[in-house]
């Protein structure tokens, strides 16, 4: 079979750019074909080594397939090179195959998670039992008797999670939010008794830094809340700091109440009043 | 996956088919000539006809509407509008023989002997749509009007056909969604199921093992029957025309090409003209999977021999071929 040796339309352009490549070497290691050119540079002499290396794959097929491979091309293809054209055969844009239907089959047993879920999700503030504080039967205790309950129920749950929860990194090999890994629970209850305070007639155009500089010199912040429109999303008004410590706190809002901030003047008092 | 895009036809595709061993894709397009590439790496082996070199061109003279080759690959056959069938020497692209017809070819395929082959045409005026079944091997059959079988469609022009199972029969799907069968030996028609589809029948392909084929139609579904009783088994139900379906020989799917039609194209967005080609469950009749690409209509699909890659042509002029990746053929849908 003669081989004309036609070269594509791309390699002709970039071979009038840059000058012809000198082949220097072929080795074949393997798999692998490496072929090394050399490129001249025609206005400055330079010279680049291109090393291109090519893997070569051997599939088996049939003898009638294999003939096939070697017919000559005809029609329109009859002058085109062995190989894919370029102006015929092009690799398209990546595309995945959507699949329509969930595969929970594959992600199984998501049973127990669910379980633990639900037991986590309700805790009273005023007792840290698993119901809703409106629910609580020691409404009407008083701040000591409640403290005493906050450390009874706190001292159940942060032994139960931690036999049921599955560990960090545990043999289940799943992924577990910080949010239920062991250990969280007594820093979520915690979170929830911290001093918190409720700052409103707040200027609308007010950021969360802006409120984190001013209550910054009373002490540490865990969290500044901004109350917002739940459509809309505008800023009501209103926000909630929350302290680490309840002097600071205290502090806040002694110093700030009554106070002006630009052309407002602030009302902050805690954030729940059965707090004070 | 990354497809490959075959570039070669300057007109909307109109049939796509791999050869026995899928080493091998032919492409018919409403160009004049019908193409073939190898299917593993998209480089184009040929074109029956050339129109490149003035004065020496050779071949169709308008849209090919059919293409099919034997099962050796040694001869093609090529259907056209121009009211002409050729039969090529694959290798070459040499014409054995053409033959001018009353009307447009619409249809054309080998048997599986590929000894003989039919053509159906068009109705067009006063002329009923006809099935013809010649002889390769005659000499009178290849030159002359001699055939096996000739036999009218009076009422609906057949719109696509395909041979029954062991060579019995000829499968027609009908212009008016009739699906009929031709009998060889009693050269007459046999069973008719009128009314299988509601619309144009646009494609009929046959599974592995020619038990049941699968019709796709305008009508918005494509549908299973029984190669001999005609009975529908199945219904696949597309929110757009189908133009084309194809059954997996390796897993109980079917892959459906459609979309839109292509005059009503430009009114609406590519998204909203569905031009995806959809994969669903053979039995449950579940759509389970889509892939994106044409920005047509789909009007040819075809699944490679080895249900390991499948190919689509489309309104846009393109063939894109593409290979399954391993969460396809891993897939097992959950019942």
């Amino acid at each position: 079979m003669e081989d004309t040796e036609r070269v594509d339309w791309a390699s002709e352009l970039e071979e009038a750019i840059v000058g012809p490549r000198v082949e220097a070497g072929t080795k074949r290691i393997g798999d692998r074909k490496i072929v090394t050119e050399i490129d001249i540079d025609d206005d400055t002499g330079k010279k680049t080594k291109i090393v291109t290396e090519y893997k070569i794959i051997t599939k088996r097929v049939t003898k009638a397939v294999g003939t096939r491979k070697n017919w000559r091309k005809f029609g329109d293809a009859a002058e085109d090179p062995p190989g894919p054209q370029t102006h015929t055969t092009k690799i398209a844009d990546d595309v995945l195959m959507q699949f329509l239907t969930g595969r929970e089959d594959v992600m199984g047993g998501d049973a127990p998670t669910v379980s633990v879920k639900e037991k986590t999700q309700v805790s009273c503030r005023l007792c840290g039992g698993e119901h809703w504080t409106t629910h609580c039967q020691y409404q009407g205790a008083s701040d000591a008797e409640k403290e005493i309950l906050r450390a009874k129920f706190a001292g159940i749950t942060a032994v139960e999670p931690v036999t049921e929860l599955p560990r960090e990194g545990g043999g289940t090999g799943k992924y577990v939010p910080p949010s239920r890994r062991a250990g969280f629970e007594a820093t979520m209850m915690q979170s929830d008794q911290l001093p918190s305070i409720r700052v409103s007639n707040l200027p609308s155009d007010v950021k969360e830094d802006d409120l984190r500089e001013l209550f910054e010199t009373f002490g540490r912040i865990k969290k500044v809340y901004l109350g917002k429109d739940k459509k809309t999303g505008d800023f009501k008004g209103f926000a909630f700091v929350t302290f680490y410590d309840q002097s600071s706190a205290d502090k806040a809002i002694a110093r700030v109440n009554g106070h002006r901030y630009f052309h407002m003047i602030l009302s902050v008092d805690w954030a729940n009043p059965s707090k004070s | 996956m990354k497809p490959l895009l075959l570039q070669g036809h300057d007109r909307s595709i109109t049939q796509i088919k791999y050869n026995r061993e899928g080493d091998l894709l032919f492409s018919a397009a409403k160009d004049k000539y019908p193409t073939v590439w190898f299917s593993a790496n998209g480089e184009r082996l040929g074109t029956y006809g050339n129109g490149k070199e003035g004065g020496a061109s050779y071949g169709h003279n308008g849209v090919v509407w059919a293409i099919d080759v034997t099962w050796d690959s040694s001869k093609v056959i090529t259907g056209s509008g121009d009211a002409t069938w050729r039969l090529w020497d694959c290798e070459t692209a040499k014409t054995l023989s053409s033959q001018a017809t009353l009307t447009g070819v619409r249809s054309a395929a080998f048997s599986y002997s590929g000894n003989e082959f039919f053509y159906a045409t068009d109705a067009q005026g006063k002329k009923d749509s006809l099935l013809v079944v010649k002889d390769v091997r005659s000499a009178s059959h290849m030159t002359g009007e001699d055939c096996i079988l000739s036999i009218p469609s009076l009422q609906n022009r057949i719109s696509a056909a395909a041979w029954g199972p062991f060579d019995e029969t000829i499968i027609t799907g009908h212009s008016n969604g009739d699906l009929s069968t031709v009998e060889m030996r009693a050269k007459d028609w046999a069973v008719t199921h009128g009314g299988a589809h509601a619309g144009v029948v646009m494609d009929i392909q046959k599974s592995k093992d020619d038990i049941m084929f699968v019709a796709a139609s305008k009508d918005t579904t494509a549908k299973l029957f029984d190669s001999v009783t005609l009975d529908c088994l199945k219904t696949y139900k597309a929110d757009r025309p189908v133009n084309s379906a194809a059954i997996s020989p390796i897993k109980q799917h079917i892959l459906l090409g459609g979309g839109q039609e292509a005059m009503q194209v430009t009114m609406t967005d590519v998204r909203q003209g569905r031009f995806e080609a959809r994969f669903y469950h053979l039995v449950f009749e579940e759509e389970f999977a889509r892939v994106k690409g044409h920005f047509g209509p789909v009007n040819s699909v075809a699944m490679h021999p080895d249900g390991t890659s499948f190919s689509t042509g489309g309104e846009d002029g393109y063939v894109r071929v593409h290979t399954f990746d391993p969460d396809y053929l891993d897939f097992e849908l959950s019942y």
